[in-house]
């Protein structure tokens, strides 16, 4: 379990990352979501032990994780730009990785990157934005580390690419105990394979957890009344969004899925009808609820 | 992984690209390569160890190059995120990366200084004995030079967060203590003491330093002579001083490394202490360096420097009088610094020993026992290497020191009681050397006015100093010495004297060197030199033949052929050369081949050539320009025939004139 508590990181005058706590579950991918300069990265490197702690602590099964090279060798961090030797195929880079991980596949590597029709020998030089991405995560995925912290890791994936690494990560996850810790600035990147969301904003969390379960009694309708009726409505349940287009209203609540749908038919509508939401709507809804402005954090 | 395991694999891992192995690897390959040739050559006259001067130069650049090579990754943010990610202390990098380029360098050198001494031996078998010693020492020195180098390199790269910041503090370095003791020292001393020759002290403190410098004289770079450089050993202040520099830049090394923080690469330094003294020192010591130029301007300058070099950090003119306590204490530097040389100019310039201090005075007169091109050179309160010679020769212990001090007291008295003899328009300059019993020295340099010379006249005529101007007053028992007469023409006519004549010819010349006056000088050239060598120890020595030594000039006339003049000769031709500063002058000339602002004249007929007689003079014998001046022109040469060979002599002349 990696546990992250009141970790504050800055930067001269600017707080990178101001008093983050996170406990992230065995076996689970976790996604870092934010906008440039959220912290993302800084969190990551400070969880990757590169950089140490201001304030606060990280720990992973219940050691720090910051200069301890044990505790490190359950880790494998990947970089948004990821370094390679000058000249370094992906098969040097496997045999420099099995020294420093030594439960790092070879084999698994080469019949993966055979999968995905790279060339072991190539200098990874030679190889696009997205090849290297490809490369380096089938690095991360052999070298047998217990938890994979990952920056910015679909960036430069094409979409079927993007659904093979997802897969890739599932079934590590199935096969053994892998945790992932993912960043992104992109919610379509994270939340079909993501267990728990993390929120960053202007170096801090606002929001963290599964937001499936959160889902489970928020309630999307879509329905057309004569006339408004909100002021009546926030009486019966609490609205988290509440939309209106001439007579066309949507109108996002919490509390008893029934209970929501009888108390809008109780007001007569012309039609009254449940739709599907999103997780980008869950967390729209999560983050307007505690007053963020939503647009400006990812628009 | 055990960490040994751990470390050694680190190791190998420094040596990705393998960089430092070429660089060093090859240097030493080559330069053992040109050792073996130049051994093979001249193995007397090439040291390939202590004494070389391009090993010294190989070793501080394989320092630099070894540092950086190995530390560049210091620099680069997307490497270190790389690096520190493993499952490996930083600590085990950094120093995995060290030994790496310690044993690339030292290794290397190790071998090449063996493969040298053992094929120096086999060339030079005098060399034998020596082989052991001479090249483990060398090993051990020219390791130390390569560590000085390789540690300060480092430190610059841990301090530095970009490549020109590292540059800026390897220069620091590098150069700082140059600066410091060289360009604002004794800049500001011979600014504000009007006495200043030299203070060895600062000397000291800039080889010290100044690691280039002080790798120099460590490695005995000035030497050679091939015994001198077989026993060599350096100074201990030189040795104290290369390991204080690797001990404090080790301890440095271990701190910086400790504490280099990985988000301020890309910063220009990555320590704020670091950048505080960088600018601190920028801002001081460029203030005192100009300041130097333009006296009195030092507070404006190192506000300007504090600015500039804020500037040059932040990028940005916002914050730039952020640090207002230190632009205040570097203020209060520049002045404290210029107050101290203004106020420590009376007691400088105003030292003078009791007799019972000294003891030893080295006393160089301008213009005294050197030729007038020495004379002209030398000017008052600048370092020359004829005034040092002279320093050197002219130290006197006995009867020297004492009238020597009685003379120098005189002109201290006549400065103190306000004397008008300044620097610019004095007769001649006299440099002291106070040698103290506690082993410290103080130089001096004091003008002296016509008759401040004239008394001079006690400390020349004493045995002392008539000693060291004539060495050949201590030789004896020259009876198997070869003796010659020069007079330019004839450069060896030996003189064919039976052994009692020559310890005659000895006596009777000791006896008038020891006889005559100062004042008898003035006006009179030699006529001569006598070398006398010692067939058994290779020594010479060359005895100036006055034409008032009657006696012995009456010896040489009985017992050789010797001409009073050089028209004496049959000379062929005489070439004058006269430069013109004053274009107006050279307007004037009207015959001869004018060229620019120079004219050559040739006299070539008999009635020319008389006219130069009594004028023309070996320019050897040019040795006291105060009592006896000559005049070179642009350049006096005349073509002799040599009367026993029938070869033409080019003889350098100059022209005698009427004394001052």
């Amino acid at each position: 379990m990696i546990k992250v508590e009141n970790v504050t990181k800055n930067f001269d005058s600017i707080c990178a990352v101001n008093q983050v706590s996170l406990e992230i579950p065995e076996g689970s991918m976790f996604g870092l979501l934010g906008t440039n300069g959220a912290g993302k990265s800084t969190l990551l490197r400070m969880m990757a032990g590169v950089l140490p702690c201001d304030a606060g602590e990280i720990r992973f099964d219940g050691e720090r994780i910051y200069e301890n090279p044990g505790c490190k060798a359950s880790v494998f961090y990947l970089p948004d730009v990821p370094y390679y030797f000058p000249n370094a195929n992906m098969e040097e880079m496997a045999r420099f990785y099995r020294r420093q991980y030594p439960a790092m596949e070879r084999e698994s590597a080469a019949y993966m990157a055979e999968l995905l029709n790279l060339d072991m020998t190539m200098p990874l030089r030679t190889f696009s934005k997205g090849m290297k991405r490809q490369a380096f995560l089938i690095l991360a995925l052999c070298a047998g580390a217990k938890y994979l912290l990952c920056d910015e890791v679909f960036d430069g994936l094409d979409p079927v690419m993007t659904e093979a690494v997802k897969n890739l990560f599932r079934q590590e996850m199935k096969e053994r105990e892998f945790t992932v810790v993912a960043a992104a600035h992109k919610l379509q990147d994270l939340e079909d394979v993501c267990h728990n969301i993390g929120i960053m904003h202007k170096g801090g969390i606002l929001r963290a957890g599964d937001m499936r379960e959160r889902l489970g009694n928020v309630v999307k309708l879509q329905c057309v009344f004569d006339k408004d009726i909100r002021e009546g409505l926030e009486k019966d349940f609490e609205i988290l969004k509440y939309e209106r287009d001439g007579y066309f209203v949507t109108i996002v609540g919490r509390g008893d899925r029934r209970e929501i749908l009888d108390k809008i038919k109780s007001r007569s509508p012309v039609f009254a009808g449940e739709v599907p939401m999103s997780l980008e709507e869950v967390f729209m809804a999560e983050m307007e609820e505690a007053g963020y402005d939503i647009r400006k954090v990812f628009l | 992984m055990t960490s040994a395991r751990c470390f050694y694999n680190w190791i190998r891992e420094a040596g990705r690209g393998h960089v430092t192995a070429f660089l060093s690897w090859g240097g030493f390959f080559i330069y053992t390569a040109i050792a073996f040739f130049r051994i093979g050559s001249d193995s007397f006259s090439f040291f390939f160890g202590i004494g070389s001067e391009s090993l010294p130069e190989l070793c501080m650049g394989l320092g630099i190059l070894a540092g950086a090579s190995g530390f560049w990754y210091l620099l680069q943010p997307v490497k270190l995120d790389f690096y520190y990610s493993l499952p490996v202390k930083r600590g085990t990098i950094f120093w995995s990366r060290y030994a790496h380029g310690l044993v690339q360098v030292i290794l290397p050198l190790f071998i090449s200084m063996t493969a040298c001494g053992v094929y120096e031996c086999s060339v030079n078998q005098g060399f034998v004995s020596y082989a052991g010693s001479y090249v483990f020492r060398s090993a051990v020195i020219f390791s130390a030079v390569f560590l000085i180098f390789y540690h300060m390199t480092i430190v610059s790269f841990l301090a530095g967060g970009r490549i020109v910041s590292v540059l800026m503090v390897l220069a620091a370095f590098a150069y700082g203590g140059q600066m410091v003791f060289q360009g604002i020292a004794k800049a500001y001393a011979e600014y504000f003491f009007k006495a200043f020759y030299r203070i060895p002290a600062l000397e000291t403190l800039k080889e010290m330093l100044t690691p280039g410098l002080l790798s120099s004289s460590l490695t005995g770079a000035f030497l050679y002579d091939k015994r001198e450089v077989l026993e060599y050993v350096p100074e201990k202040e030189d040795a104290l001083a290369a390991l204080l520099w690797i001990l404090l830049f080790g301890v440095l090394l271990v701190c910086l490394e400790r504490k280099r923080k990985v988000e301020n690469v890309g910063k220009v330094f990555t320590f704020p202490m670091a950048e505080r003294v960088i600018v601190f020192f920028l801002s001081v010591v460029l203030a005192l360096w100009f300041g130097n130029i333009f006296m009195g301007s030092g507070i404006v300058l190192v506000l300007l420097f504090h600015i500039l070099s804020e500037l040059l950090i932040q990028r940005q003119g916002r914050r730039l009088f952020r640090r207002k306590w230190q632009m205040l204490l570097e203020s209060a530097s520049v002045l404290l610094v210029t107050a101290c040389f203004a106020a420590g100019a009376e007691a400088f310039d105003g030292f003078l020993p009791e007799r019972d201090e000294l003891s030893a005075l080295g006393i160089c007169v301008n213009g005294v026992d050197m030729s007038q091109r020495e004379y002209m050179k030398n000017s008052f309160g600048e370092e020359s290497y004829e005034t040092d010679r002279q320093l050197e020769q002219y130290t006197f212990r006995e009867e020297g020191l004492s009238e020597g001090f009685s003379w120098i007291e005189g002109l201290t008295k006549k400065e103190e009681a306000g004397s008008d003899v300044d620097k610019e328009n004095c007769y001649t300059f006299v440099t002291v050397c106070y040698q103290m019993k506690d082993g410290k020295e103080r130089y001096l340099v004091y003008p002296a006015d016509e008759d401040d010379f004239r008394a001079f006249a006690k400390v020349f005529e004493t045995r002392e100093y008539k000693e060291k101007a004539y060495p050949a007053l201590l030789w004896e028992n020259v009876g198997d010495n070869r003796f010659s007469f020069q007079d330019g023409v004839r450069s060896n006519q030996v003189l064919k004297l039976t052994g009692e004549e020559k310890e005659r010819f000895l006596k009777l010349y000791k006896e008038e060197v020891m006889g005559f006056r100062m004042e008898e000088l003035r006006g009179t050239a030699p006529a001569g030199i006598v070398e006398m060598r010692s067939e058994k120890w290779g020594e010479t020595e060359e005895l100036l033949i006055y034409p008032f030594f009657e006696k012995t000039y009456a010896f040489l006339k009985e017992h050789g052929e010797i001409k009073e003049d050089l028209l004496d000769y049959p000379v062929r031709s005489l070439k004058v050369t006269e430069t013109y500063a004053d274009k107006k002058e050279e307007e004037q000339v009207t015959d001869g081949l004018v060229t620019g602002s120079m004219r050559v004249e040739h006299y070539e007929t008999k009635e020319e050539l008389e006219e130069w007689r009594g004028r023309l003079l070996w320019a050897e014998l040019d040795v006291q320009p105060l009592l006896c001046p000559l005049n070179y022109r642009g350049g006096i040469e005349a073509e002799v025939e040599e009367p026993e060979s029938g070869a033409v002599v080019k003889v350098e002349c100059c022209e005698r004139t009427a004394d001052r």
